[in-house]
């Protein structure tokens, strides 16, 4: 630090010089995080249309609450989770965040058995396979179906 | 004395300790800031991981090099003993450290040449 700097220069100079840094703006981040937000909303939305039926049967039922993220540009933030209760088992569709490399979104699907991921690459959401290579495959009931099986007993 | 093998002096394994340390903090500040300036990355390697992720793989990897320098660094100064003790042992030098460790040679020539560490023999 220059020392004819004060301290309130100083961090001024810090804030600016991480706003050059950053390409997108306060607005553009926010307008980025709206559209996370909204795209984990249709995706809960798109799930459950798919199981809504089951749901009527009484074969399982939906749990809806709200974590917090805290991501530095967004800073701290309420996302959903949607939960899937079928018998003695829970189904989580947790947010991971949107700082995420080569994507704009993460969902963690999380079970008894294990974890998938599915993230948000454009205005779609994709299920992470990463054996034997890394590959994209469309978020789609048949996708779906093949996290379930590896999640659940 | 004759050694065969490369002399390694604790500042070479501390200088590659420090780049090794600074090249993956770069590379983990440089992955860190493209993902805060919203830039795309499409590095395999990091593809889906979310940036506390990126904080936790260079962590680890951080962690991984300070074992292993640690120890380098513990076999580079058990291997300058065993140098040490040689030394004082084929010079015959009339001090009493090298007096000492002669005896020890003597009582324990069989095992040294079994097996050239000073661990079992202290």
């Amino acid at each position: 630090m220059a020392k004819t700097m004060g301290l309130t220069d100083f961090l001024k100079s810090k804030a600016r010089h991480d706003e050059q840094e950053s390409l997108l703006t306060k607005k553009e981040w926010e307008a980025r995080k709206e559209k996370w937000l909204r795209r984990i909303d249709e995706l809960y939305e798109e799930v459950r249309s798919w199981l809504e039926p089951l749901k009527k049967e009484t074969i399982l039922d939906f749990i809806d609450s709200k974590m917090a993220l805290n991501e530095p540009p967004l800073g701290p933030y309420n996302v959903k989770v949607l939960t899937i209760v079928i018998g003695g088992q829970r189904i989580s569709f947790v947010p991971k965040g949107t700082l995420i490399v080569g994507a704009q979104g993460r969902v963690d699907i999380q079970g008894h058995k294990g974890m998938r991921t599915i993230i948000l690459s454009g205005d779609k959401w994709s299920l992470v396979r990463r054996t034997p290579s890394l590959k994209l495959l469309d978020f789609d009931q048949t996708s779906f179906q093949s996290i379930l099986d590896d999640v659940m007993e | 004395m004759r050694r065969n093998y490369e002399q390694v002096y604790l500042e070479d394994v501390w200088d590659h300790y420090e780049l090794t340390r600074d090249s993956l903090v770069r590379r983990k500040e440089s992955i860190k800031q493209n993902l805060l300036a919203g830039r795309g990355s499409t590095e395999p390697r990091f593809l889906c991981m979310h940036l506390e992720e990126i904080d936790e793989f260079f962590d680890d990897q951080l962690n991984e090099v300070d074992y292993r320098t640690c120890l380098f660094l513990v076999a580079a100064a058990e291997a300058s003993l065993v140098v040490d003790f040689l030394h004082r042992v084929k010079t015959r030098k009339k001090d009493r450290i090298s007096k000492i460790f002669k005896d020890i040679f003597k009582k324990n020539a069989r095992k040294m040449k079994k097996k050239f560490g000073l661990i079992n023999i202290f």
